[in-house]
């Protein structure tokens, strides 16, 4: 195999000791014996991490250091990482201890044909709370997007050029980029590499963290299944709605007219007339997505083709 | 026989846009058949075979027999995009002046595309084919598809009487132009009359299914239902973005409104004030506050994107 590898470290909040990774991350890819190049995409200001690697540079280290003015995420430090790389196959690494260095010649030789190599930490190491709340995020992904791979927290992943120069990715989608390049047709294999021992930190977030993980799953969800026709979700929701608005509203109007009971004292209307009210908004929004959808069609490929011939 | 590549590559007469999604016994008949009717035409022609993913030899078949015929050219997708896509791929990547569209499950006759052809040659931008004898099993696809059909027609106003048919022939600039994507090629001929065209209609002739499953089923009808709501929301707001929504925030505006006078008149008389009642008419006013706002978001919208190219493609100057 003699395609050049683009090594991506974006280095944000979440980092160890950089001088450490480095060492790690670079003889292991020299014994995988391919060519190869380090880029690493300071997200914002990090300045003791940036110095290091700077200094790193400077004493005849091969690595290209982009840095970025204020924090755009990690999602976008890839994307820069990618526009400077050269390579054919690109690697994401993170910045912190996640897999078992030593293994990436493994996940490096066991390409084949395949679009995508993602990572999968087995067998684990980390506490049994860790674990868990994996096991439980996964579950989740799983029913919502589809089972493509067992461990989207790990961002060891190995992919060929073609698969970002057509996903575009921003905010935290580089966590799903498995799940999107499935749903564009790549092809997705995953490989059990032993987790790092140095990853023993017992994580448990701030409780924003979690709902932000929520928020992503959702996004991803609906990317996945309706960005091009918003009105069959919108659509769905809002009818359910409607109609319910609608049932209680009319019961409430019948008895009033034939039993002459009195609306006045009834709390129930308010919640008939909130429930039309909103199912009305809610279809108006999605008639908004579905215009927008329609104006920019021309530009959003629905197809992905692989080949053609004459 | 030899086929100077150049002369065939370079814009034919004429495109005929085939997807196939696994298709592999059709490949060949349907391939020989085209050939066999557009060969005595002499005209210059191209098909464009889509493979939307197929998981059988589709592909394989197909891609042999564009070796030894550069007039046939495959289109491979990565995976399964669905029939309005694998159409737009094929008129995206088309180069005729006129291009055909036709089923690649043998269903559609080629046999049919001269009348096409003369069609087109009469001034229509559009011809829509109408399998008046359809093989179908009449209660679970006929009655569906002539009642569909129907109100497809009242409501945008483009009487066809068979959308679903594929075989269907446009000017190339013409539907080169309409936004294609998800299930809406049952819509061409509504979404083109934005721009003015003419559409015709023809008989075509309908065969069974010899290979392969149908690939429909009823689930379709909540989805064409939506699909239908769309397509007259963006025929009226083409023209007026802001009427569609401000019609419906004046509605509930007036109807809040009436309410709450009354409530304040019968208050002002010297009752007591009917406190639901007035806050139902006020969920009424937020209705309208809200439609108003998105009724000037789609004003926004229009602004930015391609809507007027595709309003105001034909004209005549003179």
């Amino acid at each position: 195999m003699a395609e050049t590898i683009s090594v991506i470290i974006p280095i944000s909040e979440r980092h160890d000791d950089i001088g450490e990774m480095h060492r790690e991350y670079r003889d292991a890819l020299l014994q995988a014996g391919t060519p190869f190049e380090m880029i690493y995409v300071v997200d914002g200001g990090f300045a003791k991490a940036y110095h290091e690697l700077k200094a790193m540079k400077e004493r005849g280290e091969k690595l290209t250091l982009i840095k970025h003015a204020r924090p755009f995420g990690e999602a976008i430090a890839i994307t820069s990482g990618f526009q400077q790389s050269a390579g054919g196959i690109i690697v994401t690494l993170p910045a912190y201890h996640q897999v078992d260095a030593a293994e990436l010649p493994k996940m490096i030789g066991s390409m084949g044909d395949h679009d995508m190599v993602v990572a999968r930490r087995w067998p684990r190491s980390d506490s049994k709370w860790n674990q868990l709340q994996t096991r439980l995020y996964h579950n989740l992904v799983g029913r919502m997007t589809g089972n493509v791979c067992n461990d989207i927290g790990c961002s060891v992943r190995l992919f060929r050029r073609k698969v970002l120069e057509e996903i575009h990715i921003y905010g935290d989608l580089h966590r799903f980029l498995p799940i999107l390049s499935h749903k564009q047709g790549f092809r997705i294999k995953e490989v059990d590499l032993k987790q790092s021992p140095k990853e023993k930190r017992v994580r448990t977030y701030p409780f924003g963290i979690y709902v932000r993980r929520m928020i992503d799953l959702l996004t991803v969800f609906f990317l996945i299944k309706f960005t091009k026709k918003p009105l069959r979700f919108f659509g769905l929701t809002g009818s359910v709605i409607l109609v319910l608005g609608f049932l209680v509203t009319s019961y409430l109007v019948v008895s009033r007219l034939l039993f002459g009971v009195s609306l006045s004292d009834r709390p129930l209307f308010l919640i008939g007339i909130l429930f039309l009210v909103l199912g009305l908004q809610i279809f108006a929004i999605g008639l908004v997505g579905e215009i927008v959808i329609f104006t920019h069609a021309k530009e959003l490929k629905e197809y992905t083709v692989e080949e053609i011939i004459n | 026989m030899v086929y100077r590549a150049a002369e065939t590559r370079l814009n034919p007469d004429l495109s005929v846009i085939v997807p196939l999604y696994n298709e592999e016994e059709s490949v060949g008949p349907l391939y020989r058949a085209i050939v066999g009717v557009l060969d005595p035409l002499g005209m210059e022609y191209e098909i464009l075979f889509v493979d939307d993913g197929s998981k059988d030899a589709t592909f394989r078949k197909a891609s042999e027999i564009a070796r030894g015929d550069p007039r046939l050219r495959v289109i491979k997708f990565r995976r399964n995009c669905g029939q309005t896509p694998a159409m737009a791929a094929g008129i995206d990547h088309a180069r005729g002046k006129i291009l055909i569209t036709m089923d690649g499950d043998l269903q559609n006759d080629p046999a049919d595309i001269p009348k096409f052809l003369e069609k087109i040659a009469e001034g229509n931008d559009i011809v829509c084919g109408w399998r008046h004898k359809r093989q179908d099993k009449l209660i679970t696809r006929k009655i569906p598809s002539i009642i569909a059909n129907r109100i497809i027609g009242r409501i945008t106003g483009v009487p066809i009487k068979d959308n679903g048919c594929s075989l269907k022939a446009y000017r190339a600039d013409i539907i080169k132009s309409v936004p294609l994507y998800s299930d809406m090629h049952r819509f061409i001929p509504a979404m083109t009359s934005l721009a003015g065209t003419k559409v015709a209609e023809i008989k075509v002739n309908h065969r069974a299914r010899t290979f392969g499953v149908s690939k429909y089923g009823m689930s379709r009808i909540y989805k064409v239902i939506i699909d239908l709501l769309v397509i007259k929301t963006l025929l009226k707001f083409s023209v007026k973005p802001m009427h569609l929504f401000a019609t419906g925030g004046l509605i509930s505006i007036a109807l809040g409104g009436v309410v709450l006078l009354k409530v304040l008149g019968d208050y002002l008389r010297g009752g007591k004030a009917d406190f639901m009642i007035a806050s139902g008419a006020l969920l009424f006013f937020i209705l309208s506050f809200f439609l108003f706002l998105t009724g000037f978001l789609c004003e926004l919208i229009q602004r930015t994107g391609s809507f007027r190219t595709l309003a105001h493609l034909k004209k005549t100057v003179e």
